[in-house]
């Protein structure tokens, strides 16, 4: 149990709202009594000592006010549940599954398929016992068990039966790897005794997980492929003669195919007795099942070849809690990134939160010309990150913690994010922000979010005016929203991008407009969103790249939507062929200027520069690392689509020896990968026009947003983003 | 490899000297890959207490939903708790103490 500080924490229904509609907040506190609510536009979330300072407006709204604090719980683990009871109460039944489990002998019970309930002590349950022992159990009675522990990420074929009426179980599991000293064959037989608590209620079915009271527990770390339950108590020998999927005459009261509606939360009952199930926290599907041979690496090609669904003890996607309060978003209320204020007072603790959420300019229309896209999915896929503890080798120097990462770390029921590992080691391929998210919020470390108003802050400086769009809104309307924009500027990160944000993005640009990438590493990743599940984002680490973990083979195409996941540069669109530039190198212990090139000096390039001098340094200065260039950088390249007309304005190239050159531009590893000697480790400023009077300017650098507010925004970083967003702002032809 | 002992106090005393240096000597930097690890869980990594202000030393659980361990000693500089924290690596990665005090 973490000894840190309690927390206040929420999260909201929606991730950006227009005026006049509802977003929900759901709060949960660990102390009884009343919280504050109010809501604030959020100006700058930067609270460090060095910053601008954090700024934000209290806005009046309908939310103000004191609320009754509780405790809502969260439960991670994920599962699949049959609301039949009645049919799984046979007298006598046989189980049967492919299973390959991940964690066997972790000290806990992992069910496979049953109707147990540990509260109630009754019902039955095929599972792995705390050692990985294949184990069968029927009401209160000590269970059956398989004196061979199973071997974790290998199959095997399982099949229980029993008879209620006797009491008697027949256990066996087979190896599907055979391997010599090593038996792959292991039955068990034995009785129950009297078991009438077996079938005492009728109870849901669960795979991969029993109930204990409200609660689901024991949750199974594996996959399980195929799983069935037959009417009647098979003999060890019958058994034997199972094979898996197979037609037997034996009476089925269940089937599941788990390659069916591979994009949905379904599971379906092939048996003919459509006794369907719904899978509750997002376990993984289109995995590779038993029978995958390699022939194919598309689930939609073979989906008899991912008929496994891999669960984990970790997996949340919906903490489903109760709503606390509903903000109807006033009328004419100013576009911007916003937050709900939480303040509950405690014995002698002050409990708060900050929950952001984005208001939309009205549907129908633009309020400004230029659109502040927030790469929403990219925060996402950070969400909860677990990465803090995996950077030192990249950072140059030692790990160094603050109170999110020791939070995170120590309460687990928060959930993971794209960039960590399952318990059982496995990638996570799921980040929901349905669950409280600690490290977007407003403030603290200078990434996504908080970095990202460093350019509101600018905005709101400079004077110009501005709407906030989402990734969300730009997946779910295309080109419709952004073609109310003359303008559209990224934030400093926006990495995670969908086929539809993509797409409308490239329209966006060859339809006239002017697009401002003001960051670095954009546009990398390809995600899915998925209509019928809100707020959940897939992602698989496919083939290459700077990837936190690297997906199996033969599981490079998300469940969501069947696509090739990965870089955007292995389904041939780099980032270079959009905005420029793509990620060329990271390195997180400093940053530097950049120099104006002979590019910078054409007509063509003229009104960037106004006001910069010919030998002027460009952001020798900045929040993130003392320079303009750094934390992650793009570059240049026409071999992978930079546009030939494109300038290359500006380069930075002082960087540390701890700036690593991205690793799916290396053919064979070698000693020159470092920012001190690799020469594609630099940082490209260009700028180029597209058809029908669009263009694109890009920084190329995360670090770029956070030298803006430099001398009280008085600098040469911001005099060219100033340039830029107001001659791009401009209809004028360029 | 590098094989770190009494012989690289030199090493240490550099990084001692300026552990926020983002362009140390080459030989330094192989000293400090040897100390780093992959993943800090299981390991001794600074702490920030209170941003600017305050630094701890922590054992980094080795699991998810471990407990950090925090260190007694607080430390008023980031400078400082780096080069706390590299002794302990050094020891961590050598059985025996860091020659540099």
């Amino acid at each position: 149990m973490s000894k840190l500080p309690l927390r206040i924490l929420g999260y909201t229904d929606k991730e950006s709202v227009a005026p006049g509609e509802d977003i929900n907040f759901f709060i949960s506190s660990p102390e009884r009594g009343k919280f504050q609510a109010r809501i604030l536009r959020l100006i700058c979330g930067d609270d460090g000592p060095d910053g601008p300072g954090f700024k934000a407006d209290p806005i009046e709204t309908n939310v103000d006010g004191s609320y009754e604090a509780r405790h809502q719980p969260i439960h991670c683990g994920s599962y699949a549940i049959v609301n039949d009871p009645a049919a799984f109460q046979a007298p006598a039944l046989t189980l049967d599954a492919m299973v390959w489990p991940t964690l066997p002998g972790n000290g806990n019970a992992q069910v496979i398929l049953g109707n147990f309930d540990a509260s109630a002590q009754e019902g039955y349950a095929l599972y792995l016992d705390e050692n990985g022992l294949l184990s069968f159990r029927a009401g209160p009675k000590p269970s059956i068990r398989i004196a061979r522990p199973m071997l974790a990420r290998h199959w095997y074929h399982v099949t229980a039966s029993f008879d209620a009426s006797t009491g008697a179980v027949m256990l066996r599991q087979r190896r599907l790897l055979d391997y010599a000293l090593s038996d792959a064959i292991d039955s068990a037989a034995g009785s129950l005794g009297e078991v009438a608590a077996a079938n005492a209620a009728a109870r849901p079915f669960l795979i991969a997980g029993w109930k204990e009271g409200d609660r689901v527990v024991a949750h199974f770390n594996g996959k399980i492929d195929s799983p069935r339950v037959f009417a009647g108590a098979l003999g060890l020998n019958a058994l034997a003669e199972l094979e898996p999927q197979a037609k037997t005459g034996q009476p089925l009261i269940a089937a599941w195919d788990f390659s069916r509606e591979m994009t949905t939360t379904c599971v379906v009952d092939v048996s003919g007795n459509d006794r369907h199930g719904e899978l509750i926290n997002l376990p993984t599907r289109a995995m590779k099942g038993w029978s995958w041979d390699g022939s194919e690496g598309n689930w939609q090609h073979k989906p008899g070849h991912y008929g496994a669904i891999h669960f984990h003890d970790d997996d949340l996607y919906d903490c489903a809690w109760d709503t606390d309060f509903t903000l109807k978003v006033p009328e004419g209320l100013k576009s911007g990134v916003y937050f709900a204020e939480i303040v509950q007072k405690a014995h002698d603790l002050i409990l708060t939160d900050r929950i952001p959420f984005y208001v939309r300019p009205p549907r129908d229309r633009a309020t400004s010309a230029l659109a502040l896209l927030i790469p929403t999915a990219s925060y996402l896929a950070y969400s909860n990150s677990q990465a803090a503890a995996r950077w030192e080798l990249s950072t140059g120097n030692f790990t160094v913690l603050n109170l999110v990462d020791r939070y995170l770390t120590e309460n687990p029921e928060l959930g993971l994010s794209v960039y960590d590992t399952h318990s059982d080691g496995s990638g996570v391929c799921y980040s929901s922000r349905l669950r409280p998210v600690l490290n977007m919020r407003p403030g603290g470390v200078l990434w996504q979010l908080s970095a990202d108003t460093h350019i509101t802050d600018w905005l709101e400086a400079k004077r110009i005016p501005y709407d906030v769009i989402t990734d969300e809104d730009l997946h779910h309307e295309g080109i419709d929203l952004l073609q109310k924009y003359k303008c559209v500027m990224t934030g400093s990160h926006p990495e995670y991008y969908t086929l539809e944000m993509l797409d409308a993005v490239r329209q966006f640009t060859q339809q006239g407009g002017r697009l401002i990438y003001l960051g670095a590493n954009g546009f990398y990743w390809r995600v899915a969103y998925r209509a019928s599940l809100p707020g959940v984002l897939e992602h698989r680490r496919a083939e290459d790249g700077m990837r936190a973990w690297i997906s199996e083979p033969g599981e490079y195409h998300m469940s969501f939507t069947g696509e090739l996941s990965g870089l955007w540069q292995r389904s041939g669109r780099p980032p270079q062929m959009l905005v420029g530039t793509g990620f060329t190198a990271q390195g997180f212990n400093m940053a530097t200027y950049y120099e104006r090139t002979p590019d910078s000096f054409h007509p063509r390039a003229e009104f960037i520069f106004q006001g910069i001098g010919e030998n002027e340094r460009i952001g020798d200065f900045g929040l993130l690392g003392g320079g303009a260039a750094g934390w992650e950088i793009d570059r240049a390249d026409p071999l992978l689509g930079t546009a030939p007309h494109t300038l290359v304005l500006a380069v930075a190239s002082e960087f540390s020896p701890s700036y690593h050159w991205v690793k799916e531009e290396m053919g064979h590893t070698h000693s020159s990968i470092n920012g001190d000697s690799c020469p594609q480790i630099r940082c490209d400023m260009t700028y180029f026009e597209t058809p029908n009077g669009g263009a694109v300017f890009s920084t190329s650098s995360i670090s770029w947003a956070g030298s803006l507010s430099h001398n009280n925004y008085e600098n040469n970083v911001s005099t060219i983003t100033e340039n830029v967003v107001r001659r791009f702002s401009n209809p004028v032809p360029l | 490899m590098l094989r770190v002992d009494k012989g690289l106090a030199h090493l240490a005393q550099e990084y001692k000297s300026d552990p926020l240096n983002v362009f140390p000597r080459p030989d330094v930097q192989v000293l400090l890959r040897r100390l780093m690890v992959a993943d800090a869980r299981g390991h001794t990594v600074v702490v920030c207490l209170e941003p600017g202000k305050a630094w701890s030393l922590g054992r980094h659980g080795a699991c998810l939903g471990d407990e950090l361990e925090l260190e007694g000693e607080i430390f008023d500089t980031l400078e400082a708790a780096l080069w706390a924290c590299f002794r302990v690596r050094w020891r961590a990665l050598t059985g025996a103490e860091c020659p540099v005090e």
